[in-house]
């Protein structure tokens, strides 16, 4: 179990599969071959769209595009003599440009999920409709090749070319681009604050699927010795694709080859049996009835997009009894608390000491709502700043500010000392300015190792952290519990060791002893020379490891100063009871 | 020119019926329903089966497509739009369902009515003179049909008990299902009747054109793109089909019909860009 988890083995495993595949390849009849040939087609097809679909999460239907280019760029280039080589490059570069363009494009309109979709769609159907229209490439009856093919090349492309898109999906999934990818899908906007550039990502995914698909669509073509609209631009090879990636389960590497043997297996036996038309409706009919089925069962529950990886997975761990319970972690941190009696509060640093982070004069507009009002607040390193105040006031923006979420209409803010109003949230990250959020945002796609590693830390570093906080053997995220995730995060944000930590109300929802817990990890963070802006509504719990109390009101800072003074003040009581009536008493 | 203003006007009005469909199961009922274009070719296909087969008047024929899609759509409910929404998917995991039934249902009109286009038996009709032009009977009458329906659709939407019910249903689900309201017959009363508008749509289409299996794509995107372009607004629907509508008969007259497609298609990309670079800058302008 533990050795299947490995990457290494993984690619043994895949190495020692192509060697099998190209060593049996040659027994295959003649009969057959064709059939699969379809086959490897569709595997091929369906691990390029598994990049964009699977890991990244995003339903691009333009994939067709980029097939349809390669398909007809083959075969003029064939033609006119230019060879096999120059057309397979030429296209993925060309669809390498277009898929990065297409998605920048949607990115700069603004759409996701369901608008994206009918974005690449209608570009899908823009390819589609001028093909006919085109005249160089015989518009509704395509082009043939010239000269004379080798079917036998062809199918030794495309069994290597499966083996490359395979080694990409497996190359991507096991490198940090694959973790950041994955935290794209499941979070796009806690994964800026985590520092990944999710335009630039985003581009990357789609460069790379573009490319492939376009290697692919040259491929075929070859093999068929013609591109014409319904092969090189029909709709079914997209279906069957998005449909085995599903099937099998989206963003895992072996999901496209299970989902493609579930999904395409059937057609291919039927089609083997008979050469009759009616029957390959029929085996397609049951091809998608199967698939439906297999995706209904397992979307019984939720977390059903890993399809039958993740029911193997599921039967695996029951069968090895490994725990998959989040909830197992609580227990072992409750040992940990021996030491919590000790709250050793850190020094104050020094006045002198220039702060770590600052917001100066900062005031924001939504409408006619006035969020912040002239706001100046500022952190020095090693000190732990309490940020108070109503439901309201606008401790949150504040935070939102400091990352670059939402942009000031006046004012700046700083960090290490320099000005960061206009850099974008990612780029914060990398210049030390991390976050939680209210509501712990994990990326459930991703193990709790993942998640911590996500936050940029190595590998040595993130396991040493998770164990010191009792959840080492953690695996899983969906479905943990409230302290747990609130744990996974501070190990990402300790592991991550920036300068500059903003908690947003990080005790909401936990009991007294857990608060303790965090309170404490807060207070090592800041004795390690973090700047911490801890935001809280809970008084009492912050005050005693706070060095200095902000409290803000209505968008505005109505005191600032050591926390008993603060706490003494009457504004500070009115904001929180409101002010007593005149006359009252 | 005026004659292919007047065609346009009655596929317009078409369009106007099959895109307000899917603009009610997305817009009110949060539903993607990718499988709305090949319900509109089943609704083809009743029609024309009745007419030829049963020899039932065509327009008789239209009701029952109606039935008959909003009972498809029903069985797509159940397969599709259930499971998306306990796996809690959302729209996502819709697309893929509705993309595959829409699939399938193409394969299964092949499999009943062979991949050929077919169209009703041709028959001698005196032509209807508008403004000088002649025009096909059958094209008038889609026209004033297509246009009651959806007015009554809309006015019915807006001001009735049941209409009412349906749009805060879908806006308020929750506090729908605290008051006690049937939240889920709702949900599937809001996509059944998108199903039988693109039905009736189709029977009305069947009368003026002929069919085959795979036209249903392009009436997904005429959906898509029309109530998209309108915000999934009603009204906005209905100037949108319209126009669609009527651009493409000109259209056709005037370039390779080929091309008609993919002109439409860009200016509809090229809209909505223009409207993002319009709200973002008067954005910045407003805080500048």
């Amino acid at each position: 179990m533990n050795v299947l988890h490995r990457t290494s083995t993984k690619w043994l495993i895949l190495v020692v599969l192509a060697g099998a595949a190209f060593a049996l390849w040659p027994l295959v009849g003649r009969s057959v071959a064709p059939t699969l040939v379809n086959g490897l087609v569709v595997l091929f097809f369906a691990y390029a769209w598994n990049i964009v679909g699977g890991i990244l999460g995003e339903l691009a239907l333009s994939s067709m595009l980029f097939w349809g280019i390669g398909s007809y760029a083959m075969v003029l280039s064939l033609n006119a003599g230019t060879g096999m080589v120059l057309p397979i490059l030429g296209a993925a570069v060309v669809c390498a440009v277009l898929g990065a363009v297409i998605v920048r494009a949607a990115a700069a309109l603004g759409l996701t999920g369901l608008y994206l979709a009918v974005f690449t769609l209608i570009i899908y159907e823009i390819a589609a409709a001028s093909v006919t229209a085109i005249e160089l490439i015989g518009r509704n009856e395509g082009i043939i090749i010239y000269e004379l093919t080798s079917v036998d090349l062809a199918a030794y492309l495309l069994l290597g070319l499966v083996f490359i898109a395979i080694a990409v999906n497996l190359g991507i999934l096991s490198s940090p681009m694959g973790r950041r990818w994955l935290s794209i899908k499941d979070d796009a906007t806690a994964a800026q604050a985590v520092g990944v550039r999710v335009g630039r990502e985003r581009m990357i995914a789609y460069a790379i699927s573009g490319g492939l698909t376009a290697i692919g669509g040259g491929v075929q073509a070859y093999y068929l010795g013609y591109a014409q609209p319904e092969t090189a631009l029909g709709i079914d090879l997209l279906i069957s694709g998005i449909l085995a990636v599903f099937v099998g389960g989206a963003g895992t590497v072996a999901g496209p080859f299970i989902g493609t043997v579930v999904v395409f297996g059937l057609e291919a036996v039927a089609i083997n049996l008979s050469t009759d038309i009616q029957t390959s409706l029929y085996a397609q009919i049951l091809q998608y009835v199967v698939a439906f089925a297999i995706i209904w069962m397992l979307s019984a529950r939720k977390g059903a997009r890993r399809g039958v990886v993740g029911l193997i997975k599921r039967m695996l761990r029951r069968i090895s009894g490994r725990s998959t319970d989040p909830t197992a972690a609580v227990e072992e941190v409750h040992v940990t608390r021996a030491e919590i009696a000790e709250l050793a509060k850190p020094p104050a640093p020094p006045s002198d000491v220039p702060p770590a982070v600052e917001v100066i004069g900062v005031s924001k507009r939504f409408g006619g709502l006035e969020v912040l009002k002239d706001v100046t607040i500022a952190v020095r390193p090693g000190e732990i700043v309490g940020l108070m105040g109503p439901n309201g006031a606008g401790k949150t923006t504040v935070c939102n500010v400091i990352t670059g979420v939402i942009q000031p209409d006046t004012g700046s803010v700083r960090v290490l000392g320099d000005d960061v109003t206009t850099i974008p949230t990612p780029l914060r990250y990398t210049r030390g300015v991390a976050r939680s959020f209210q509501a712990a945002r994990l990326f459930t796609s991703l193990t709790a190792l993942d998640n911590v590693l996500v936050g940029g830390a190595n590998r040595t570093r993130a396991r040493e952290v998770l164990e010191e906080y009792g959840l080492a053997h953690v695996r899983a995220t969906a479905g943990a519990q409230t302290f747990v995730r609130r744990l996974i995060e501070i190990c990402r944000l300790v592991a991550a060791d920036k300068p500059v930590l903003l908690l947003d109300e990080p005790l909401a929802g936990l009991t007294a002893d857990q608060q303790a817990l965090v309170l404490q990890s807060v207070e090592r963070l800041a004795a390690s020379g973090c700047a911490v802006l801890l935001i809280e509504h809970l008084i009492q719990s912050i005050a005693p490891v706070c060095h200095r109390l902000i409290v803000m009101a209505d968008g505005a800072v109505i005191a600032e100063g050591l926390p008993a003074e603060v706490l003494a003040q009457e504004q500070v009581v009115d904001a929180y009871l409101g002010a007593p009536l005149e006359g009252a008493s | 020119m005026l004659a292919e203003i007047i065609s346009g006007l009655s596929i317009g009005s078409v369009y106007v019926l099959l895109a307000l469909g899917f603009t009610l199961t997305l817009g009110v009922g949060d539903m993607v329903n990718l499988a709305h274009g090949a319900t509109v070719v089943a609704g083809m296909y009743v029609v024309y089966t009745l007419v030829t087969a049963l020899g039932l008047n065509a327009y008789v024929g239209v009701v029952l497509a109606g039935v008959v899609c909003a009972l498809l759509s029903a069985v797509v409910y159940v397969v599709a739009i259930v499971p998306s929404r306990s796996a809690g998917g959302g729209h996502n995991l819709q697309v893929v369902y509705t993309l595959v039934l829409s699939s399938l249902l193409v394969i299964i009109f092949q499999l009943v009515w062979g991949g050929q286009l077919v169209g009703l038996p041709f028959r001698q009709t005196e032509p209807w003179r508008i403004l000088g032009v002649p025009v096909d009977p059958a094209r008038g009458i889609a026209f004033f049909v297509a246009v009651a329906l959806s007015a009554v659709f809309m006015v019915w939407l807006r001001y009735s008990f049941s209409g009412r019910l349906m749009r805060m249903t879908g806006r308020y689900t929750e506090g729908a299902y605290a008051i006690g309201v049937p939240v889920q017959w709702v949900f599937v009363a809001v996509f059944c009747l998108g199903g039988a508008m693109a039905g009736v749509a189709g029977g009305l289409l069947m009368t003026i054109q002929p069919v085959s299996p795979t036209l249903g794509f392009g009436f997904l995107i005429v959906a898509l793109i029309v109530s998209i372009a309108a915000r999934l607004s009603m009204f906005g629907v209905v100037l949108v089909g319209f126009f669609y509508g009527i651009a493409q008969a000109v259209l056709n007259s005037l370039i390779d019909p080929s091309l008609t497609s993919v002109v439409i298609f860009v200016a509809f990309l090229a809209i909505l860009s223009i409207e993002r670079v319009v709200s973002t800058t008067s954005n910045r302008a407003r805080r500048a």
